[in-house]
């Protein structure tokens, strides 16, 4: 026997391994059980250290420190941004824009597009326009549905109480730090309506794909009772158990953009008929096609579909996907975005 | 997903990779112990970053987690290995080939941890050149030539027509 045929026989000693016993995945899986509250309570403990040691600082080389306030000091004084006014804690304000706050109803995600401008606190301000706009949105949806939204019947999985403590941008994800109201009641759907009323609203925003969610800082494995996990980076697709029948998620809310616009996401429609059509500031379509989703009738399917438009000036408009009703041919299932078209 | 999801996941998963991965870990070390409790290791790692792992091909990665971790344990250890005997790998086989079993063991004690883990790759999980070099993130003319040396050490011992021929 050669090298080489000697070396292959050990394939077949591989092939005659048996299964684990069930004892011995239960006795693993309890391991990794333990090894994940290990992770997240080494990563607790050293926030709380760093908060300690900062708190300890801090009350040594500055003695007109207030005591009663326990967040943990920046080390070193952050220069006043130019846009702020130095040494004066003011909000920041945010014009009227038009974006999508995403709500509950029946057991569902729904979005209603609201248009409202006002004022963001200026710790949680930021420079780039992007996180501004995300941090006003999340304050919004936090503050629960406007009354026009409650009257049909929306309302919000997001505890009251709930804070927002920051926003901050990585690449094409968004961190959302969020105060341990988020964590509190609900049962495992609630949990996952709520987390997916964050991912849903924060990857609306221009150059966002994916939302990890912090918990008062703390990057966490998983949330509620029944452990949502939310260790990774989110993603609209994550929550198709919840969401709408339609969700786009190549085009962005206010997203400035020249013919051709690519429109793709997930659908569960009838026939997996997607239609997409173009609107002008005036509302009158511009271009509409349609397209066949990879899945339909009873399951998710992917849909992608290019279009061309012609706009004479730069004007505000709609990108709006939907089907129409097989029984009356009535509108369904709309998603209207907000967009801004340029010649 | 839930936690709860994620286990029923992962359990086929670990119900189907994990005796392979355990197997492999000890011929990369040559130690039953030590190679069931870096299998175990890399299997937790699995389990720890499903969430971002679950939507490639999971089984790969796992044998690229599985052997730099023997790796580095290889490191850590290296110079106890060079003061000990060659290590006599405990494979047990079932159908009673234990001195071929042995033969091989011995011989693959001669290869560097890397030629070694090209080498089971090849002919124990049976993957291609090039499914070992995504796995290993090692370019392929470099598996290529691992896998030549490492087959040019194990001729003398296991070929038998050089053995003969000597």
């Amino acid at each position: 026997m050669n090298t080489e045929d000697r070396l292959k026989k050990l394939t077949e000693a591989a092939r005659a391994e048996s299964a684990p016993t069930q004892a011995e995945w239960s006795s693993f899986i309890q391991r990794a059980h333990r090894a994940l509250y290990v992770r997240r309570a080494v990563a607790a403990a050293g926030t709380f250290m760093l908060i300690g040691v900062g708190a300890l600082g801090t009350n040594a080389l500055m003695s007109d420190q207030p005591l009663n306030d326990r967040r943990p000091q920046p080390a070193t004084t952050p220069e006043p941004s130019p846009s702020r006014a130095p040494g004066i804690s003011t909000d920041v304000g945010v014009p009227a824009s038009e974006a999508e706050l995403w709500f509950v109803k029946g057991e569902q995600l729904w979005w209603g597009t609201t248009t409202l401008g006002g004022r963001v606190p200026a710790n949680l301000a930021s420079d780039d326009p992007i996180v501004q706009k995300a941090v006003f949105w999340l304050q919004a949806l936090f503050e629960g549905p406007t009354s026009a939204d409650q009257e049909v019947g929306a309302i919000s999985a997001v505890p009251s109480g709930t804070k927002l403590l920051g926003v901050r941008r990585a690449g094409s994800v968004l961190n959302v730090d969020v105060s341990s109201e988020f964590e509190s009641g609900g049962g495992s759907l609630s949990i996952q309506l709520r987390v997916a009323q964050v991912i849903y609203t924060g990857t609306q925003f221009e150059g966002i794909d994916a939302v990890r969610i912090l918990i008062e800082g703390e990057k966490v494995e998983a949330i509620g009772g029944e452990g949502l996990i939310v260790a990774e980076p989110l993603i609209r697709r994550d929550f198709q158990n919840v969401a709408p029948l339609i969700v786009v998620e190549s085009v962005k809310t206010t997203q400035d953009f020249a013919s051709p616009v690519t429109v793709t996401g997930f659908a569960n429609v009838f026939e997996a008929t997607v239609n997409i059509r173009i609107l002008d500031a005036e509302g009158k379509i511009l271009k509409e096609t349609f397209t066949t989703a990879s899945c339909g009738t009873g399951c998710w399917g992917d849909f992608s579909e290019t279009l061309a438009f012609e706009v004479r000036e730069r004007q505000q408009g709609r990108v709006e996907v939907l089907t129409y009703s097989p029984e009356d041919g009535s509108e369904q299932d709309l998603v209207s975005i907000p967009v801004v078209l340029s010649p | 997903m839930f936690i709860r999801d994620r286990d029923s996941e992962f359990k086929d998963f670990y119900m189907h990779e994990a005796p392979s991965l355990r197997r492999l870990a000890i011929m990369l070390t040559g130690d039953s112990e030590r190679g069931s409790d870096l299998a175990q290791d890399a299997l937790l790692k699995m389990y720890t970053g499903w969430s971002r792992i679950r939507n490639e091909d999971p089984s790969p990665y796992a044998r690229r987690v599985l052997v730099n971790l023997c790796r580095s344990a290889h490191r850590r250890r290296m110079l106890e290995l060079r003061k000990a005997p060659a290590p006599l790998l405990d494979i047990i086989d079932r159908e009673g080939r234990v001195e071929e079993a042995l033969r091989v063991a011995a011989a693959l004690s001669v290869l560097s941890p890397i030629q070694r883990a090209v080498v089971l790759l090849r002919f124990y999980e049976d993957m291609t050149e090039q499914h070992i070099s995504n796995a290993l993130e090692r370019p392929l003319n470099t598996v290529k030539s691992d896998l030549r040396r490492a087959l040019e050490k194990l001729r003398p011992v296991l070929d038998d027509n050089v053995k003969e021929s000597r």
